[in-house]
């Protein structure tokens, strides 16, 4: 097996690279993305359903 | 030249097959011949099945002439994007990793194209694993725009986008996480449908992000869509997530009237950050649907734009649980992009995820309140224009933005809340194509279908324009050799 920097000798991975700056700055934009969104859209209990209730919806 | 058969639509060529006035025989001679003339500058393909194609075709021949014509795909030469499963040939998810994986079975997707008579040519370029959106791999090479060899295809899809306006094949399918038939069916000026999510099986679909994967073809026309539509849609048992329903009969609904249809535009995230020449092509679709009979109306959605995180948030949060073993053992054979979106899902938290979730149950609910007042809603497929391959960033308005976030953005709710869409060409911009999008109600694929069916026939694109491999033609002028478009009827 191909020992890698960011897995250990069993070929787990310890973390993730959090030195790629391209996967930083990724990450950066989504946190702050995530900072804009109001909390009443971040509060709600129930979850969703993908549509997978037909009634009503045409079916050709 | 004489036209190519490929500029008939599927149904067309069926009449002349099932009355044997055309053979199999002679369409995948002519797929045969597109791919050894185009492929070698578009690289649409990992991997080709010509002489097996030819046999199938002869195959075809003979049971046609006595008597069985299995219906309008039998003898129609197709294509299959590498990471949908084929029983005996290799699959390789357009990845190092799997470069020598075989499956023991077929995509239910493509058991179905099979069965219904379907002419496999081969199985078409992806970015690694599908996890990107300009089909750069450097595993099995870039896959090149057939309008400009220097641009991207779009992506995932790209080879099976790239392959249908190269004329290799009559369609292809495809598979659609945050827009990958769409970004490339309107980057290569074709058709690429989206289904609602479950409508067509997933099972031998080497997973992305397993609730927001779709299964969908991509063609030259939106007839040709519909009857691919339903050859592969209907019940799988062997998918939890496919929907308990018959096959669709899009074809036998196609029209292109869509008198006193309402159709939806939302402005403040489908216009916004939108390059200004595309937004102008996009209004004089939409302008040409009112000119069909349609009704416009204005619709406000503000949850949308918190869509985009949700999205990516549950996006790389699940492809990373699917990638999880092989990151630990294989992290270096990942190509950097993929490797970085990989460990770019170990960072969202439970929470994060979760509230991806909460965010994705009030933007199905946004979508559910405008369904009750329109049919369907249109916006451009992209936001910018096809950008060159290898490029990050790119330029809408005079501001730099990410390519990759910019390609996904508009294609994305779709995916989040499984509703159908579907791309069209919609018009050219500096000799490239622009595609339109147009979103669905759940199952409302018919709908959007005779959407785009009646926009084909306002003949905003020309027709006699046609994608070919500039390298290969050396004119540049898109005039030879490649096929050309017809409307539905």
């Amino acid at each position: 097996m191909t020992e890698n920097i960011r897995t250990g000798p069993e070929g787990v991975l310890t973390e993730p690279a959090s030195d790629e700056p391209g996967a930083e700055s990724a990450w950066q934009r989504l946190v702050a993305s995530r900072a804009v969104i109001p909390g009443e859209l971040l509060s709600v209990a129930a979850f969703p359903l993908l549509f997978t209730a037909t009634d009503g919806y045409e079916n050709v | 030249m004489s036209e190519p058969l490929f500029a008939l639509p599927i149904d067309e060529l069926s009449t002349l097959i099932s009355t044997g006035q055309l053979s199999p025989v002679d369409l995948v001679q002519e797929a045969t011949n597109s791919i050894v003339r185009f492929d070698p500058a578009v690289n649409a393909f990992i991997s080709r099945d010509l002489e097996e194609a030819m046999k199938s075709a002869r195959k075809a021949e003979a049971e046609i002439a006595s008597g069985h014509h299995r219906g309008p795909l039998h003898g129609i030469p197709l294509a299959i994007k590498d990471n949908l499963y084929t029983q005996g040939r290799t699959t390789t998810m357009g990845s190092k990793i799997d470069e020598a994986f075989v499956p023991a079975y077929s995509a239910t997707a493509v058991r179905r194209l099979a069965e219904a008579g379907a002419i496999s040519m081969g199985k078409t370029n992806l970015h690694e694993y599908a996890l990107g959106v300009t089909c750069e791999n450097p595993h099995f090479g870039d896959c090149h725009n057939p309008w400009d060899g220097s641009r991207t295809a779009g992506g995932s899809s790209g080879g099976s986008a790239a392959a249908v306006a190269s004329g290799m094949v009559k369609g292809a399918l495809g598979t659609d996480t945050s827009g990958s038939i769409r970004i490339p069916a309107a980057a290569c000026g074709v058709v690429g449908l989206k289904p609602t999510y479950g409508r067509v099986s997933k099972h031998g679909c080497f997973p992305e992000a397993w609730t927001l994967d779709h299964v969908g073809p991509i063609t030259s026309s939106v007839a040709d869509a519909a009857v691919m539509l339903d050859a592969i849609s209907g019940q799988d048992r062997n998918d939890p997530s496919c929907l308990s329903l018959p096959p669709t009969r899009a074809r036998d609904a196609l029209t292109t009237s869509i008198e006193g249809l309402v159709v939806g535009v939302e402005e403040e995230f489908f216009f916004a950050d939108v390059d200004a020449d595309i937004a102008r092509i996009t209004r004089t679709a939409i302008r040409a649907l009112e000119e069909m009979g349609a009704t416009i109306e204005p619709l406000v959605m503000p949850t949308l734009a918190h869509g985009v995180w949700a999205l990516t948030i549950i996006d790389i949060a699940e492809t990373s649980t699917v990638h999880a073993s092989r990151l630990s053992h294989r992290a270096s054979d990942y190509s950097s992009d993929v490797r970085e979106l990989i460990e770019l899902g170990y960072r969202p938290s439970a929470v994060d995820y979760l509230q991806a979730q909460q965010v994705r149950a009030h933007v199905q609910a946004e979508f559910r309140a405008s369904f009750d007042r329109v049919d369907a809603i249109v916006a451009p497929t992209l936001p910018l224009r096809t950008p060159l391959l290898g490029a990050r960033t790119g330029i809408i308005n005079g501001r730099e933005v990410d390519v990759v976030e910019a390609l996904m953005r508009l294609v994305g709710p779709a995916n989040l809340v499984g509703l159908p869409s579907l791309s069209v060409p919609c018009g050219m911009l500096d000799q490239l194509p622009i595609g339109l999008q147009i979103i669905g109600r759940p199952l409302g694929e018919s709908t959007i279908l005779n959407i785009g069916a009646a926009l084909e026939t306002a003949n905003l694109v020309d027709a006699a324009v046609t994608p070919i491999p500039r390298s290969v033609a050396g004119d540049g002028n898109g005039t030879a050799g490649a096929p050309g478009r017809r409307t539905a009827g």
